[in-house]
């Protein structure tokens, strides 16, 4: 489970997250939905813990963020916004180098690697420098990186950036796919993306969470989250949950 | 231990992935052995005083360019934050990136040893007072790195470090030279500020007991501590990116 416990989170004076708590279960698919600058980046940052809260604090598998951060880094694959690629290395060994500073080697390494090829569709690029490849394999390489590991918890920042609708398909599949058994949760602002992938949408505006809703099979997703998105946007409502 | 390894081997290589590198080498050796040679022809003496002496300046130039990228370019390409949600600590990450840069210096220093061969063919020089110059050099050159990597640390601009790396390094290292510390004294007569700075802080007194042909554990210590003070108060800058 993660559990995100009132955080805060200021920079200066100004507050990025504002109080912020959920919980995730296992086998839930949870998108984290916002207009840009409203705090989506700032809390998976603190869940991913690279940055500290302000107050609060992130439980990951029952472990605070803020105290063990090696322990939290080695159960998490967090996939940041901007771009985690060395341009110069080449793709295998840099996929090889995460996998290592991760702690896989010998054959759990190699399995991991041909995972990683096989899942993300990167056998066209295995011997190509990372800055030649396309943004859509960059993205890939980029979240291949971050599941080497085969992590319980994932966390993407904007996971589908630079991908064409075919490669959106492909990992919308195949988030689901891997949710079964694990805790995803992204990140967009793009709602149609959002209802799209998953069952539960949190919503955040201004750092604050203002709708926390879960789908049912009748449910118009767009439709519903524009509601809520544009009440809340226009100040309207209050943050809820809504089921 | 194994992580240190795996950041040191990607550093290593991804020098030798840079075309500045390859420049840094050819114009240090060009510029150093050039110099040398000049005084040799003109001196026809059989030892290597004349390349060790101006050494601790040419270094100053040359030696920032190596560690400037070290953390900068990590911040300026966002690979910062793949870095830092590694389950490693910073203090490996350090280590493998120091070790990295001094290997570099170390594979570039020793294209300096023809000219040992050359004065061996030629003449009987100091074998020893050659190699406690050696000696002294290296441990300059790592304390320079180890001061510049810091200096790498607090900035994205690979250019603002290099330049920040080379006016610390210049002032630090002109504060031992005795025209310096003379004019300073002169300054404020009844402070001795310049010789106190010479007697108590600087390194030259110490580079000059190698080129002289002593190894004192003094001195050694001296370097050994700068480079340890340097590479902690990097860890300190690198830790408080979270808070």
């Amino acid at each position: 489970m993660i559990k995100v416990d009132r955080v805060t989170r200021k920079y200066g004076a100004f507050t990025a997250v504002d109080r912020v708590s959920f919980e995730l279960q296992p086998g839930e698919i949870v998108g984290f939905l916002g207009p840009n600058g409203s705090g989506k980046t700032t809390l998976m940052r603190v869940m991913s813990t690279y940055l500290l809260p302000t107050e609060g604090t992130v439980y990951v598998g029952g472990l605070d963020v803020t105290k063990h951060e090696l322990d939290v880094r080695r159960r998490i694959g967090y996939l940041p916004e901007s771009n985690i690629l060395y341009p110069q290395m080449r793709v295998d060994d840099y996929l090889s180098f995460v996998g290592k500073m991760r702690g896989l080697s010998g054959g759990r390494l190699k399995e991991r690697l041909d995972w990683c090829v096989e899942a993300m569709k990167l056998s066209t690029v295995m011997g190509k420098k990372n800055m030649e490849c396309s943004k859509g394999f960059k993205q890939r390489i980029s979240l291949a990186a971050t599941l080497i590991h085969d992590p319980e918890y994932i966390i993407l920042d904007e996971p589908t950036v630079g991908l064409d609708p075919l490669q959106i398909f492909m990992v919308r599949d195949f988030l689901r796919l891997i949710s079964k058994e694990k805790i995803v949760l992204f990140s967009s602002h793009i709602l149609q993306e959002v209802a799209a992938m998953t069952q539960r949408v949190i919503i955040i505006h201004d750092g604050k969470i203002i709708g926390d809703v879960t789908f049912d099979a009748k449910d118009n997703r767009t439709e519903k989250l524009e509601a809520i998105f544009a009440a809340a946007v226009r100040g309207e409502s209050k943050p809820e949950a809504v089921a | 231990m194994k992580i240190v390894l795996v950041i040191f081997e990607r550093e290593l290589k991804a020098y030798f992935n840079s075309a500045i590198a390859y420049i840094f080498a050819v114009v240090f050796l060009l510029l150093t052995c050039g110099i040398y040679m000049n005084e040799f022809f003109l001196l026809s003496r059989a030892d290597m005083d004349a390349y060790f002496s101006p050494l601790p300046y040419l270094m100053i130039l040359f030696l920032p360019a190596i560690s400037m990228r070290l953390w900068a370019e990590e911040r300026k390409d966002n690979t910062y934050e793949l870095l830092s949600t590694l389950p490693v600590k910073k203090s490996m990450l350090i280590l493998g990136k120091y070790a990295a840069s001094v290997v570099f210096f170390l594979i570039t220093f020793a294209g300096t040893l023809p000219i040992v061969v050359m004065l061996f063919a030629l003449g009987q020089p100091d074998a020893g007072k050659i190699v406690s110059s050696y000696a002294g050099a290296v441990l300059l050159g790592a304390m320079y790195l180890a001061i510049s990597h810091l200096l790498s640390s607090v900035t994205r601009d690979q250019i603002v470090a290099y330049l920040v790396s080379v006016l610390v390094l210049s002032a630090y290292y002109v504060s031992g030279n005795e025209m310096v510390a003379s004019v300073m004294d002169g300054l404020w007569p009844r402070l001795q500020v310049g010789s106190y700075l010479r007697e108590t802080f600087s390194a030259v007194p110490h580079y000059e007991n190698f080129t002289r042909g002593i190894i004192a554990a003094q001195s050694v210590l001296y370097f050994l501590v700068i480079t340890a003070l340097s590479l902690w108060m990097t860890d300190l800058v690198i830790k408080r990116d979270r808070a």
